[in-house]
């Protein structure tokens, strides 16, 4: 293809290495990953992938001991920004690079106030137009109708999959460009999976999904792209036609790894 | 034989249980079988009608009324100047300070927190000793100065009760706010602080309990036994502790030592009026913060 046509890709990964306090998590990864998606980052427990994917967002950032090498350049606003050469604030970048983790963590107050302290402290809304974004953005989380009554109550009554979407219309009301997701269905039981997978499909049509995920189910619903995190280093494609077939897909998942 | 140990360590273990409140109510019944008596306007205002004390401002002379005020005042200064001060304090450590510096101020708070209440008293007077010395040779131990240092008596109970608290919040709570773009001041006053404030107001319960009742450091900066109205920042006063010392150590008769008793009911349950007050204060600030 030629290069003028071609979109921008979301995310490139150049070289990209973490350690933490001498110790290397992974080093020389390398990868583009386009806005089409999902894109799902599969691997055994411990590899790396929750690494990887906050290294995307700078979330490693507060650990003690943590060296990032090589840069990530993400597709944000329009430019793509090199995160750690400082194009951007970290937290300009963390809201529009929005991350969900495997357990709901909901803030430790009413279902509102998840969405309106976030958007009032880190982009300064208030008000109306808050309150617009906030409607907007728990009908994206097809979670408006279950709690349109209940905003006012707090987030903690709401069941494992209700949070679930409240995190995820969270960061939507934030208005990101891209979406990490860490095993967000990890903590659910299979219907409400089924329901945030539903809602995954849905929202990857309009933002850059990078999701890891344990589930080889999951991953053969969802992926459009599917990125192996192999225990030698490095990230490898597995054709997304392998996956229809499961046993051909168990197969060269087992060869990867 | 061991399931008899076990049955004696069982019985053992409910009869300490029992034992605290069990002293408590007799505790609590003495002081009201003997103080309960005595409670009325003349506890208070002594010979002196009510009216005339609390609207003209009349002197009060046999009653602890002054005192009750002294305590008052006293309970609430040091309050505001220690509770700011050892919050922020406490938030520092937990959530900027790291390595030696920490260990070192974390040290030093619990140093402070070891510190008799009459030595803090003494540094007070001391303190006067030397403004007389080298600024004002009229400066005298006054209601401001017992505040101050009954402050620095409480500040290490409110330090460590900010710090511990947001220690003991949840690693996910400070991902969360940096995980939705917050700056690190924002996570900690906005998301951590709230969650904290039971703890916060737990350690300033304390601080209130125990501004109201020591005695020793307002002995030395400035606490008297006959002041007859209430207290001035820069006079002497009266306060219920030291109130209830005297009159217990000079009493002639009975119904005078019966007065102690009374005063004393009157400071627990000034203390348990400002309990309450600081529970509904952690109510309403958490109903405010949560909706």
């Amino acid at each position: 293809m030629d290069d003028v046509t071609r979109p921008e890709p979301a995310i490139r990964l150049l070289d990209l290495g973490i350690s933490f306090s001498g110790r290397t998590v992974f080093s020389s990864v390398s990868c583009e990953i386009a806005k089409a998606g999902p894109t799902v980052i599969a691997g055994r427990s411990g590899c790396g992938k929750t690494t990887l994917l906050r290294t995307i967002n700078r979330l490693n950032d507060g650990i003690a001991g943590c060296v990032v090498t090589g840069e990530v350049v993400a597709h944000l606003g329009g430019t793509g920004v090199r995160v750690y050469a400082g194009d951007i604030p970290v937290e300009e970048l963390r809201r529009r690079a929005g991350m969900v983790f495997q357990t709901p963590n909901v803030l430790p107050v009413s279902v509102e106030k998840n969405l309106l302290l976030p958007l009032r402290l880190a982009c300064g809304i208030t008000g109306g137009e808050a309150i617009r974004r906030l409607e907007t953005a728990l009908r994206e989380a097809h979670l408006w109708d279950e709690v349109k009554d209940r905003l006012r109550r707090p987030a903690e009554d709401l069941s494992g999959g209700q949070r679930q979407r409240l995190c995820l219309a969270r960061i939507l009301a934030l208005q990101p460009d891209i979406l990490l997701l860490d095993e967000p269905t990890a903590s659910l039981d299979y219907k409400a999976a089924g329901r945030i997978e539903d809602l995954i499909l849905e929202l990857s049509k309009k933002f850059a999904v990078v999701m890891v995920s344990h589930s080889l189910r999951q991953t053969r619903r969802l992926a459009a792209r599917i990125l192996i995190f192999r225990e030698e280093g490095g990230l490898a494609d597995i054709p997304v036609e392998t996956a229809k077939n499961p046993e051909t897909f168990f197969q060269v998942m087992e060869e990867m790894l | 034989m061991a399931r008899l140990a076990e049955r004696l360590a069982q019985i053992f273990s409910w009869a300490c249980a029992l034992a605290v409140p069990g002293l408590l109510l007799a505790f609590l019944g003495y002081l009201v079988m003997r103080g309960g008596p005595t409670l009325g306007p003349e506890l208070l205002f002594g010979d002196v009608p009510a009216d005339r004390v609390l609207f003209q401002g009349a002197p009060v002379f046999d009653g602890i009324w002054p005192a009750v005020l002294g305590t008052l005042w006293l309970v609430v200064l040091s309050t505001l100047m220690a509770a700011p001060v050892g919050v922020l304090a406490g938030a520092y450590l937990a959530e900027y300070a790291s390595g030696r510096l920490k260990t070192a101020l974390v040290f030093g708070v619990d140093v402070l927190a070891g510190i008799p209440s009459i030595i803090m008293g003494l540094f007070g007077f001391t303190l006067i000793l030397f403004l007389r010395d080298a600024i004002d040779p009229q400066a005298n131990v006054c209601l401001l100065l017992a505040a101050g240092c009954l402050a620095l008596l409480v500040l290490p109970y409110l330090v460590n009760a900010a710090r511990t608290s947001f220690e003991s919040l949840p690693r996910s709570l400070r991902l969360t706010g940096e995980s939705l773009g917050l700056t690190r001041n924002q996570i900690i006053f906005h998301i951590l602080f709230p969650a904290a404030s039971r703890g916060i107001l737990g350690g300033l319960v304390l601080s209130i309990g125990r501004a109201a009742e020591d005695t020793a450091v307002i002995l030395m900066t400035g606490a008297v036994a006959g002041a007859a109205a209430g207290p001035a920042l820069f006079g002497k006063f009266a306060a219920l502790p030291f109130q209830i010392y005297y009159l217990a150590a000079e009493h002639q008769n009975r119904q005078e030592l019966d007065m102690a008793f009374g005063a004393a009911l009157v400071l627990l349950s000034m203390t348990s009026v400002m309990f309450f007050a600081a529970s509904l204060l952690r109510r309403s600030l958490e109903k405010r913060w949560t909706t």
